[in-house]
């Protein structure tokens, strides 16, 4: 495979597209947006190391028919070799045709590794099978496409840094249906995913805070007074949700309190005070976690963004995103 | 990608495929231990057993290298050659780590069914060949098949339409190849041979074969009172299967 593998590693080159020269390669991996078919410009193939070793067997069985002068023996050597060529269309056209378009992402916390989906078209009505899905040289999943079906591929990519995490170029590559050939091709179809900064081990909120934060009474979980039930809206805390109930009367119902209020808290760039922005938003993303896991209310400010105190997932999100694109316009 | 046993099976089945025609000419000092390494590899199959040490296998390789000395008195030529990678593919079958070793034993398998036409070109062996090559390209395909997702069918076909696909090549090439007369280079010995005869030197034991033959290699009628002189010596060398209306004569 050493073959292949450097043939990988040239075409990973990072600045490989942005030399003049290669251009032609840069078109033909992307970025894309939309579906791409896979077409003929775009899918390589090369024989792979046990591919060698049948054309070697290959020669040596026409050495050897020469020899003996066996009729048969010619017959046998060169249906072989027009399996071989048989096999290497078969390989090439396992992969070319397919039709590829971005699946989704779910955002991620630098550090971790982001998942996105390829999803992989079959115009045809033949199987497409064992098509593997790499990234930066490793393999992350092989899958078949059924004819006339979808299917879905994963990779991960490392997410390093908070913002916008370009997925970059992907290889999709086969050796079906005799491991003789290998057909690849790299694609770059624009996936981003979204990456909140790295949350800090345990951050503390400064004790005296700005205006609202102070003259709202410090209230525990305990204090609260259950005061009944209510249907379940968007933007509810799962932790509130009546599970019991839910399971006797199949309705989404959350508890609710009296005591009213959950507390408030502003989580602000300002009290914090730290020193590196990055630190900082790495402690405001754990106030932001523990602030949400606890049920609060919750607000966000940074410097020029104010996000009203809130509850639940969709507030929770967007307080992470603001987090996580903050500096980047 | 490691080798479970269920897809060992398969490969089993494949060189049996491959060596059937060879049975009845192979000595028995070969087929004993094909037998022996079939059902030791059925019962690492069905036992789920690991596969023998590396010394286990190293002492293997030499049994098998005694047998062919014991049968063949050498390991080179085309028979001696043909039955060692024969054996050579049975043992592979208890050091099966990667795919590369299953591909290699697939092609010493299409290397191999190319041998039965030093002994025959009948039109049946030319129809077994081709079946055994279709057989072959299936497990080619299931060592391919990375989710294990086709079944014996479907291999079956597949394989089938693949080699059938290749027809159309191979007449052109078949039609269209030169060929030259007599041998590449001026060595092989065994192009002719490997059936009986006397060499121009006389070694102990070097015409043993000669006498299991049925057809012998040299017959002669013997005349007069001056031939019966040689017949001890010719005797001793055992290469000549004297029959006694010959000294009759």
């Amino acid at each position: 495979m050493s073959f292949i593998s450097s043939a990988r590693a040239f075409f990973q080159w990072p600045d490989f597209t942005r030399k003049p020269v290669f251009k032609f390669i840069a078109k033909r991996t992307g970025p894309f947006n939309g579906t791409v078919t896979l077409d003929r410009s775009r899918v390589y193939i090369l024989p792979t190391r046990a591919g060698l070793v049948f054309l070697l067997l290959l020669l040596l069985l026409l050495v050897g028919s020469l020899n003996y002068n066996k009729s048969l023996g010619f017959v046998l050597t060169f249906i072989l070799l027009g399996l071989g060529n048989v096999i290497l269309f078969a390989t090439w056209k396992n992969l070319a045709g397919l039709r590829l378009r971005a699946g989704g992402s779910l955002p991620v916390f630098a550090g971790e590794k982001a998942g996105f989906a390829v999803q992989l078209e079959n115009p045809g009505a033949h199987t497409r099978y064992s098509i593997a899905v790499g990234h930066q040289g490793r393999e992350y999943e092989v899958v078949d496409v059924h004819g006339e079906a979808v299917a879905l591929a994963h990779f991960q990519v490392d997410a390093a840094r908070r913002g916008i995490l370009q997925a970059g170029r992907f290889r999709l590559s086969t050796e079906f249906p005799a491991g003789l050939f290998v057909a690849w091709t790299w694609i770059d179809l624009s996936m981003q995913s979204l990456v909140y900064p790295r949350p800090a081990l345990s951050a503390e909120i400064p004790v005296s805070t700005s205006g609202e934060a102070g003259d709202q009474p410090m209230q525990g979980a305990g204090m609260e007074e259950y005061a009944g039930l209510r249907k379940y809206q968007p933007g509810d805390s799962w932790r509130r949700v009546a599970w019991k109930v839910v399971a006797r009367t199949d309705e989404l119902v959350i508890r609710q309190y009296h005591g009213g209020q959950p507390q408030l808290q502003w989580i602000d760039w300002q009290a914090l005070a730290m020193s590196g922005s990055e630190a900082c938003l790495s402690a405001m993303t754990r106030l932001v976690i523990d602030a949400e896991a606890a049920g609060r209310n919750y607000g966000l400010r940074l410097p020029g963004v104010e996000i009203e105190p809130a509850y639940g997932r969709t507030h929770y999100g967007r307080c992470l995103k603001a987090l996580a694109l903050y500096g980047d316009n | 990608m490691a080798i479970t046993d269920h897809k060992l099976t398969p490969v089993l089945i494949g060189i049996h495929l491959v060596a059937l025609p060879m049975y009845s000419r192979l000595p028995p000092y070969i087929l004993l231990p094909i037998a022996v390494l079939t059902l030791w590899s059925l019962l690492i199959i069905a036992s789920r057993a690991r596969q023998p040490k590396a010394w286990l296998r190293i002492v293997l390789a030499f049994v098998v290298i005694v047998a062919l000395l014991a049968s063949y008195g050498t390991v080179f030529g085309q028979e001696p050659g043909t039955a060692m990678l024969l054996m050579l593919s049975f043992l592979k079958l208890f050091e099966m780590k990667a795919r590369r070793d299953v591909l290699l034993v697939i092609f010493v398998g299409y290397f191999l069914v190319a041998t039965h036409f030093f002994h025959s070109q009948s039109p049946w062996i030319a129809a077994y060949v081709f079946v055994v090559v279709i057989y072959l390209t299936s497990l080619l395909i299931v060592f391919s098949d990375r989710l294990a997702s086709t079944d014996f069918k479907t291999r079956m076909k597949m394989s089938a339409r693949m080699v059938l696909q290749a027809i159309p090549l191979m007449l052109v090439l078949f039609v269209l190849f030169p060929r030259i007369q007599g041998p590449l280079w001026s060595l092989p010995d065994d192009a002719k041979s490997a059936t009986t005869g006397v060499g121009d030197e006389n070694v102990a034991g070097q015409h043993q074969r000669s006498d299991q033959l049925e057809r012998g290699g040299f017959q002669g009628a013997v005349q007069g009172r001056a031939a019966c002189a040689q017949r001890p010596v010719l005797a001793r060398s055992g290469a000549v299967p004297l029959r006694r209306q010959n000294l009759a004569a």
